[in-house]
């Protein structure tokens, strides 16, 4: 009862709350930012603390409109993202209201990222745990169901419960797909793939690929899908490699699929640039698996190109002096495409080059119709080059003409 | 003719009628008595005041003194006050019987308890033209919200006269001076020498809301006649600060609880229900508020000590202590409102602040005028007083709660004869860029439109245009983190561009108070490439 007049969820039913204690707490945060020493910080975040869960209405606020100052400074930041953990830590309300606020019906789009991470690290280190009651927060979310899918997806990716999970993650993907909207089918298998079991990420892939409308049609194929997949590639580890090559191998197969699957291509290229940027060790695995596989060779050459590109050529020649299977004329393709596209950089790639170029003396006929191929190809960019571009469903900012402002 | 003003207050409502002075010319007004409903649901008596509380009951909403006597007894949970300092506000709505409330559904029930039990039984029952107050430092979303519950409640009566809506809001403290002046020219009082010239700042603090507004008085009379010989010119706004009454009963209720568990320790760790803890919080707040009054009474006639009894009923035992205070106690308990400067609710700051924007030194200021209930405590007035001098501040006593109601009803009857008083917006209206922030509107922008050049930062045929509110600045160099922190989230527009636009498309926003309306509510054009891509108001999407 001592605690009757401390603020309580009652009082966290609005965005702003008080405003004259959002207002206090932006000028502390402010101070916090700018102070030069650590007794002066140490104090802003005392008072900060002092005012309790009340404070959460204007760390929040301090969010849409100090977030670049408060990341500018690397210690600062760290006691604000503090401040925020403990509330959230320490009480169920105030971690409803962020969800609430923060991310299911955000102002700001920052900001909302910032939750977002704030909430992931905490369910990943386990210190507070989402359940279903949270999810109901993005339920009664008064934004557009678009927006909210992918808050929830977010939400119910971080709850406990993994079966049921998987299924509404798949029910979701398949709803996608059916409506036509394979950008959110794609975000959601890439979260399947990246936390999936096995049999889950097997049986997402497959029922990708099998519902796909323009599986093999290329006419739906453009810059604009290039992109959405490229920006939404999942990471191939070594705990998921084989099972996700292999998926996507059955998928071919089973879809009956010869050539360049466009989606694969795209998804593929892009998971192995992400995973090997940082990994290099796994290429060496992934490689040795590959070889045993039959249409994912194609993929993993022009993979092993694209993302050798511009950064060396030894592993490329390494690798291309071991191949010697019947996915080879369509590998000396591939290169050959490369080439005429002029899409190896030269000033790190002469040795590939040269290699090709060899090649294509070696193998004249092919060479004509990789050619071709790269004339289509560029046929086809000119056409989109006309603003025939799928449009960009993200909405953008404005920038400013004059760059005098600081945040 | 039946010209109105309503103060829809935080804490009460009050309603006003306009009419000619004895000397024809002047305008004055009346408080009109709202008659009150017992908890039986009958009339029983007419008060000045109808209090701004809802309860939501088994046979439908209801408000005022019925909702409080009932609500606070049949359930709790069921009641709301201060619901104005929501309004405008992003907030998930309170819902009773499966519907949802609004702030300004409910202010729009004291609205419509006013218009059928007051107007609608006057004489003539219909409205010539009305008035209804905000705080000066509302935002364009607050503002928008009290005209709609405004709109709600005429048509809630069949009442159809759109024109009353143009123009209908006016700022708390200006109505207030306007109250003030037309009752000293009415009763031949000379304490505020209009014929100076002076600035006279308003300091209203009521049950909700302190606001503050900067005035320049004028008139070419030397005597004045009519509250239509002065020239009202307003020179600067506070932004809006919810500090008033209703903190300070908050505080005296948290000291009161800390004497109750010192004579029970039983209680210190005693968990409740949240039934309990609102009800006994409304308990001890409602009691804190006679306290707090009747404290301030004592004092002001030298009383030595001052007793109430604080008590509230739990499990069937009953609580209670009787809290004994002379002055200086009484002053040590509120003290951090008064003599605080670092205290976020200290009631001081903001007339610091307001000058400080104003550029306007303290002893250029020729008259406080205190109106709001809370201007009649004596701690309050002397702090004030302490800074400006006796003679400068100007207490209208025994009518500081009625003044601003009093001003709406004579502003209703200026503006039929033309007189209408220009307010500048409370603040200026900023983007947020990539990186940053750039002032869109200014508050002095209010002659010709601001025009704008940005680029797209990105390929898109959509583009979220997020708005803020906050301190102007004169330059875009100069929004820095001080400043930034001043700023309140407004809306977030998100414009269907039609087909999909390049990076670093130019991109034209001209932004311009509406003209048309007093109320400032920022339009903005968007022209891409030069070609006008919308034309609206920017406060019609809420995010």
């Amino acid at each position: 009862m001592k605690n009757l007049f401390v603020k309580d969820s009652s009082k966290l039913d609005d965005m702003e709350g008080d405003v004259s204690q959002s207002r206090a707490i932006l000028e502390e945060v402010y101070n916090l930012c700018s102070a030069t020493n650590p007794f002066a910080r140490q104090k802003a975040c005392d008072i900060i603390n002092k005012m309790g869960i009340s404070a959460a209405q204007g760390l929040l606020h301090a969010t849409f409109t100090q977030l670049s100052f408060i990341k500018a400074n690397k210690e600062a930041e760290r006691m604000f993202k503090e401040m925020i953990i403990n509330l959230i830590e320490n009480n169920e309300n105030v971690k409803k209201f962020y969800l609430k606020y923060g991310i299911a019906n955000y102002f700001d789009s920052e900001s909302k990222e910032y939750f977002m991470d704030i909430i992931k690290i905490l369910v990943e280190k386990e210190r507070i745990v989402i359940d279903d009651s949270d999810k109901s927060i993005f339920q009664q979310s008064k934004l557009e169901k678009s927006k909210l899918k992918n808050d929830q997806l977010f939400l119910i990716s971080l709850m406990d419960d993994d079966a049921s999970k998987f299924d509404v993650y798949l029910g979701n993907m398949l709803q996608d797909l059916n409506n036509g909207d394979v950008e959110s089918a794609v975000k959601t298998m890439k979260e399947l793939v990246e936390r999936g079991t096995d049999e889950e990420i097997s049986e997402c892939i497959d029922s990708f690929f099998s519902n796909i409308d323009d599986y093999d049609n290329l006419n739906g194929w453009d810059r604009g899908y290039q992109n959405l997949l490229e920006r939404n590639a999942f990471k191939l580890k070594e705990s998921n490699y084989k099972v996700v090559l292999t998926s996507l191998e059955t998928s071919l197969s089973k879809n009956n699929l010869r050539g360049r699957n466009k989606y694969i291509e795209a998804l593929f290229v892009s998971s192995v640039r992400m995973s090997l940027a940082k990994d290099k060790e796994l290429l060496v695995d992934i490689d040795e698996f590959v070889i045993a596989t039959n249409s994912m060779l194609n993929y993993w050459f022009q993979a092993i190109s694209d993302f050798m590109k511009g950064k060396g050529d030894a592993i490329v020649n390494e690798y291309y002096s071991q191949v010697e299977t019947e996915n080879k004329r369509y590998l000396r393709k591939l290169f050959m495409e490369f080439y005429f596209l002029q899409k190896i950089d030269k000033s790190f790639s002469r040795p590939i080059q040269e290699h090709i170029e060899e090649l294509i003396r070696e193998y004249p006929d092919e060479s004509i119709l990789a050619s071709n191929e790269v004339d289509k190809i560029k046929a086809a960019n000119n056409k989109n080059g006309t603003g025939n571009v799928i449009p960009n469903n993200k909405p953008t900012g404005l920038k400013s003409t004059n760059h005098r402002f600081k945040e | 003719m039946s010209y109105y003003g309503i103060d829809l207050g935080t804490t009460t409502t009050l309603v006003s009628q306009g009419k000619i002075g004895k000397n024809g010319k002047n305008i004055v007004s009346t408080i009109l008595s709202i008659p009150q409903k017992n908890a039986e649901g009958m009339l029983f008596a007419s008060r000045k005041k109808l209090e701004s509380f809802f309860y939501y009951s088994n046979e439908g909403p209801i408000v005022g003194y019925e909702a409080i006597t009932r609500g606070t007894i049949e359930k709790v949970e069921n009641c709301l006050s201060n619901v104005k300092r929501k309004m405008g506000k992003a907030i998930v709505p309170w819902l009773f019987d499966k519907k949802a409330y609004y702030p300004k559904d409910v202010s729009s029930l004291y609205i419509d308890y006013i218009i059928k039990n007051v107007i609608k039984s006057n004489k003539e029952s219909k409205i010539d033209q009305l008035t209804v107050t905000v705080p000066a430092s509302f935002t364009i979303k607050q503002r928008e919200d009290t005209k709609k519950a405004v709109e709600i409640a005429l048509e809630n009566n069949s009442i159809k006269n759109k024109s009353l809506i143009d123009s209908i809001l006016i700022s708390e403290p200006v109505s207030a001076l306007i109250g003030y002046l037309s009752y000293q020219i009415e009763n031949g009082i000379s304490e505020m020498d209009v014929a100076k010239s002076p600035m006279v700042l308003v300091y209203d603090i009521g049950g909700g809301t302190l606001d503050l507004t900067l005035v320049q008085l004028k008139t070419d009379k030397d005597i004045l006649e009519s509250i239509m010989d002065v020239e009202f010119k307003i020179k600067e706004l506070s932004r809006f600060t919810d500090i008033a009454g209703c903190d300070f009963d908050e505080k005296i209720a948290e000291y009161a609880l800390t004497e109750i568990i010192k004579k029970y320790p039983e209680l210190e760790n005693l968990e409740l229900n949240e039934h309990d803890k609102k009800r006994i919080r409304a308990k001890l707040k409602n009691s804190a508020k006679e306290f707090k009054e009747g404290a301030n009474n004592a004092f002001c006639e030298d009383e030595i000590n001052y007793e109430r009894i604080f008590s509230f009923e739990l499990e069937g035992n009953l609580y209670e202590k009787k809290l004994v205070v002379d002055q200086d106690d009484f002053n040590g308990i509120i003290n951090d409102f008064i003599n605080n400067p670092d205290y976020f609710k200290n009631i001081y700051k903001p007339i610091d602040q307001l000058l400080e924007r104003a550029k306007i030194k303290k002893e250029k200021i020729d008259y406080v005028l205190m109106v709001g209930g809370m201007s009649e405590m004596l701690a309050v007035q002397n702090r004030i007083k302490l800074e400006f001098g006796d003679d400068k501040v100007i207490v209208p006593k025994g009518r500081t709660e009625e003044m601003v109601a009093c001003g709406a009803g004579i502003y209703s009857m200026m503006k039929v004869q033309k007189k209408r008083i220009i307010e500048p917006p409370s603040d200026a209206y900023y983007i947020k860029v990539e990186g940053g922030f750039e002032k869109i509107l200014g508050i002095k922008d209010t002659l010709k439109p601001v025009e704008k050049n940005f680029e797209l930062a990105s390929a898109s045929d959509k583009l979220t245009i997020v708005l803020y509110a906050g301190e102007d600045v004169s330059e875009n160099d100069k929004i820095d983190s001080k400043i930034i922190s001043t700023f309140t989230p407004m809306r977030e527009h998100v414009v269907d561009l039609g087909h999909e636009y390049p990076q670093d498309t130019k991109v034209t926003l001209i932004s311009k108070y509406d003209d048309s309306k007093t109320d400032k509510i920022p339009v903005f054009d968007l022209k891409i490439n030069g070609e006008i891509i919308l034309s609206k108001p920017i406060g019609d999407t809420k995010i």
